[in-house]
């Protein structure tokens, strides 16, 4: 079955409810159920790079592309980058992925980490600048979200990992990261929200991770997380990594290149490393869309002449199995369709008050003026 | 014997001394008991990087009995005693105290070291709350079957197992042998055990099995270390080190260097390399002291202390004779030993290397850090009495001497960083030395992100060592 059978069969189980919806006014049939796992997403804002400030802020056509496939293709979990830069453009473009995802009765993983520069690690090695920082990330994206539907039970929980790759992107040893920056914000984590779920960074997927990895277990990473993470983009270092922690384990980014593997890797690798490794709760494919043809993702999102945007599928095997795991767990029975749940996605746009809540901090004040 | 002892040191006595800058130096005849002290060594130390650091060291020869030095180093200050056979010592640093010793028999030698770590509060979340500092205690047993073989044993235990920081043995047990075949040929081994607690709380066995060789004929010295480590539980891993050096005269007034030192875990990667070359011109011929007349008379003094119920090892460094010297210079035969550390001081003078101008240069790589670097290291030296560049004098002796180094660091971070030193060192004659140096450190990603500052650092220094 092709890329375009795959969505069409999804399609073709949304669309008569829609329509009857459309004409009876009747109440919304169920969601799609979340039967994929997780997915890294990109919190893409504009396809031109270094847009800056400059409007819009926002596509949301971008926005509502990747987070009608999330939906669409059954992903449990998102996992995406709420990247600091001093609460910058890329920061707020978090936001109406976060929510819209959650209000889908999506679950999220953010990511506190930051797009290139060192302002995040420095805003948390120092107390009072640490607690600025974990305030707005926890004001703006671990508060309620209400639920597009009724028929969902709760929105999706949001989750945070401390940091991504710390050694190959920051440069902070594996010992300093734990000591300097996972102990003290998984901390304060706790202290504002006792039930969130906290995981530590996971090392780089080569065997530059493997003894990073253990460098940070041994300097007590298990202590300060609810989760310990892994990256594994090499079947070679499943072993290696297996047996490590007795803490709950999440695969945080699993891929490989080029598209064409990317089924069996879905399908064997990602079973092998269930089977392989003790305590896989969560496994994380990446990722859906980036701006590298032919290797990791699984779509590309091309400006078409008009304005609009459009999704191109490059890895058809892959999206074809989720569609497939989607329309066995649905059936015929008729599910709610995106832009049902989600009429306008800039209803979880950033809003005035998150801007408050940011010019409360002694962060991006030039930027945002008084 | 005693005559030919005294007519032999007469002699020596007599045999002209190089010129230095403060003139020709009296021969140091350690045998001559102090009367009732004589200064031995005296080290001042000025640092100055933001704040000023000085260090001062003394140390003092008690008739012909024993040594007694203070130091006060920065925050630390520590005395110490010793005799031929006996070596006591205790230091303080902010509430962490040393206390170690040893003693030297005829057969055996064990030395210990006593720290008491100071109490500290550990991270919030960590295994206890407070920790108590609690003792370590280190013991070096080195059991001698003759003048050429020793059986070494290590025995290590930390009273507070409890405590998490930082990551360290709680036990280790070690067995091995050091063999040293006349001046040309060392080996030794060690096997030993060890139960690990890490910061993070976790404990785990570690096995460790180290090997080495040093083989030298003339003009030629290799040595090489290699070491596998395998620990267990759930962070087990299997570890291999590795290091060879070579060291060759290419002529008589060149050496040249050339080693490899590598880490690795096999099936994952070797994850830690350095790499280096260099090549250093002579104002007068080189010497290996392992050669020439330093090596047989270091053979000689050895074997004899040990017929004369002494425990010495053979030491080829300037640093580690002297010391050898000083010892035996307290023993009750020392007047025995008399003409043959007066011989071998003479011989070190002899064949003391004089370097004129060299250059090294080192690649290192850290997988786990992420850090790539190069380092140039470059220097040129005037030796005394001040002639023509790349004059030959066998008269000549070390003078001033200008270093430069400069180190790239590259890490995976993106960040190209460096770190320069330059070093200025004036010998005014073998015993008395000056010393400044300039040091611009590298600034890691880890200071950025962390607010560290390292400012450039100036040092001085000033060295007395009565007898080098």
């Amino acid at each position: 079955m092709g890329a375009s059978c795959a969505l069409a069969s999804i399609a073709s189980t949304v669309r008569p409810a829609r329509a009857a919806l459309g004409s009876q006014g009747l109440a919304l049939p169920p969601p799609i159920p979340r039967v994929n796992g997780g997915i890294n997403i990109q919190p893409l804002r504009r396809l031109d790079d270094d847009a800056g400030f400059t409007e819009p802020l926002i596509v949301p056509e971008l926005v509502d592309i990747q987070m009608r496939l999330v939906y669409e293709l059954g992903f449990e979990w998102i996992r995406i980058t709420i990247s600091f830069n001093g609460f910058g453009p890329e920061f707020l473009a978090a936001i109406p992925y976060v929510r819209a995802a959650r209000a889908l009765g999506i679950n999220v993983l953010g990511i506190l980490s930051q797009f290139g520069g060192r302002d995040l690690v420095r805003a948390l090695a120092r107390p009072q600048t640490r607690e600025e920082v974990l305030r707005v990330y926890l004001s703006l994206f671990d508060d309620f979200v209400p639920p597009a539907s009724p028929e969902l039970e709760r929105p999706g929980i949001f989750a945070v990992q401390i940091l991504n790759e710390p050694t190959h992107f920051t440069g902070v040893t594996p010992q300093t990261y734990v000591r300097q920056f996972l102990a003290p914000v998984y901390n304060d984590l706790k202290n504002e929200d006792p039930q969130l779920i906290v995981l530590s960074a996971a090392a780089v997927g080569n065997a530059d991770g493997i003894l990073r990895t253990r460098s940070m277990l041994d300097a007590g990473l298990e202590n300060f997380c609810d989760g310990v993470a892994y990256h594994i983009y090499d079947r070679r270092w499943i072993p290696s990594l297996a047996g490590m922690t007795t803490r709950p384990v999440w695969v945080t980014e699993s891929g490989v290149t080029p598209p064409e593997r990317h089924l069996a890797w879905i399908t064997e690798t990602f079973d092998e490393i269930r089977n392989g490794i003790e305590g896989v709760e969560e496994i994380f494919y990446f990722q859906l869309f980036d701006k590298e043809p032919e290797r990791f993702r699984l779509i590309d999102i091309v400006a078409e002449p008009d304005g609009s945007f459009l999704e191109v599928v490059e890895s058809p095997a892959a999206i074809d199995h989720f569609a497939a795991r989607v329309v066995e767990a649905t059936g015929n029975a008729p599910r709610a369709t995106y832009r049902d749940l989600i009429p306008d996605i800039t209803r979880y746009f950033p809003t005035d008050e998150d801007l408050a809540v940011i010019r409360t901090t002694s962060f991006g004040l030039e930027t945002w003026g008084s | 014997m005693g005559i030919l002892a005294a007519t032999a040191v007469g002699l020596l006595l007599q045999t002209p001394d190089p010129e230095y800058p403060l003139g020709k130096l009296r021969f140091p005849s350690l045998a001559e008991p102090a009367d009732p002290v004589s200064l031995v060594d005296l080290n001042y130390q000025f640092s100055e990087a933001g704040s000023v650091v000085q260090s001062f060291e003394s140390r003092i020869r008690l008739r012909s009995f024993a040594f007694v030095s203070g130091e006060v180093r920065d925050q630390r200050r520590g005395a110490f005693f010793s005799t031929e056979r006996i070596d006591v010592g205790l230091t303080e640093e902010n509430g962490r105290y040393v206390l170690e010793g040893g003693y030297r028999a005829a057969r055996w030698l064990m030395r210990g070291r006593a720290e008491r770590r100071p109490r500290f509060t550990a991270l919030p979340g960590a295994a206890s709350d407070e920790e108590n500092g609690g003792w370590v205690l280190d013991t070096r047993w080195a059991f001698r079957i003759n003048s050429d073989l020793e059986i070494l044993a290590e025995l290590l235990g930390d009273t507070e197992s409890s405590t998490t920081f930082p990551t360290r043995p709680l036990r280790r047990g070690g067995l091995g042998f050091l063999y040293q075949r006349g001046n040309h040929l060392e080996m030794f081994t060690n096997v030993s055990r060890s139960r690990i607690r890490t910061e993070g709380g976790l404990e785990y066995d570690l096995g460790r099995a180290e090997a080495g060789v040093l083989y030298y004929r003339g003009g030629f010295e290799l040595q090489s270390v290699f070491a596998w480590a395998e620990s267990d539980g759930r962070l087990g891993s299997s570890e291999g080190f590795a290091s060879v050096r070579l060291a060759a005269e290419l002529g008589r007034h060149v050496l040249a260097t050339a080693s490899t030192a590598n880490r690795w875990e096999p099936g994952v990667k070797r994850f830690e390399q350095d790499l280096r070359g260099g090549i250093t011109l002579f104002a007068r011929l080189h010497h290996f002291f392992r050669g020439g007349e330093v090596g047989p008379r270091v053979l000689a003094l050895t074997r004899r202390a040990y017929e004369l119920g002494y425990n010495e090892r053979r030491v080829y460094d300037l640093d580690g004779l002297r010391a050898l010297r000083e010892r035996l210079s307290l023993s009750t035969r020392a007047e025995e030993l008399t003409a043959d550390l007066n011989e071998l001081y003479r011989a070190e003078v002899r064949e003391r290397n004089v370097p004129h101008v060299g250059v090294e240069l080192a690649q290192s790589s850290n997988d786990v850090v992420g850090v790539e670097s190069w380092t140039y290291r470059l220097f040129a030296a005037v030796p005394w009495p001040v002639n023509w560049p790349f004059f030959r004098d066998e008269d000549a002796v070390d003078f001033v001497r200008v270093e430069y180094l400069y180190e790239e660091l590259e890490f995976t971070a993106n960040l190209l960083t460096h770190r320069r030193e330059l070093t200025i060192e004036t010998a005014l004659n073998r015993e008395i030395t000056a010393r400044f140096r300039w040091l611009d450190p590298a600034r890691t990603p880890e200071d950025i992100s962390l607010f560290l500052i390292r400012p450039s650092r100036i040092e001085l220094e000033f060295d007395y060592a009565f007898g080098r």
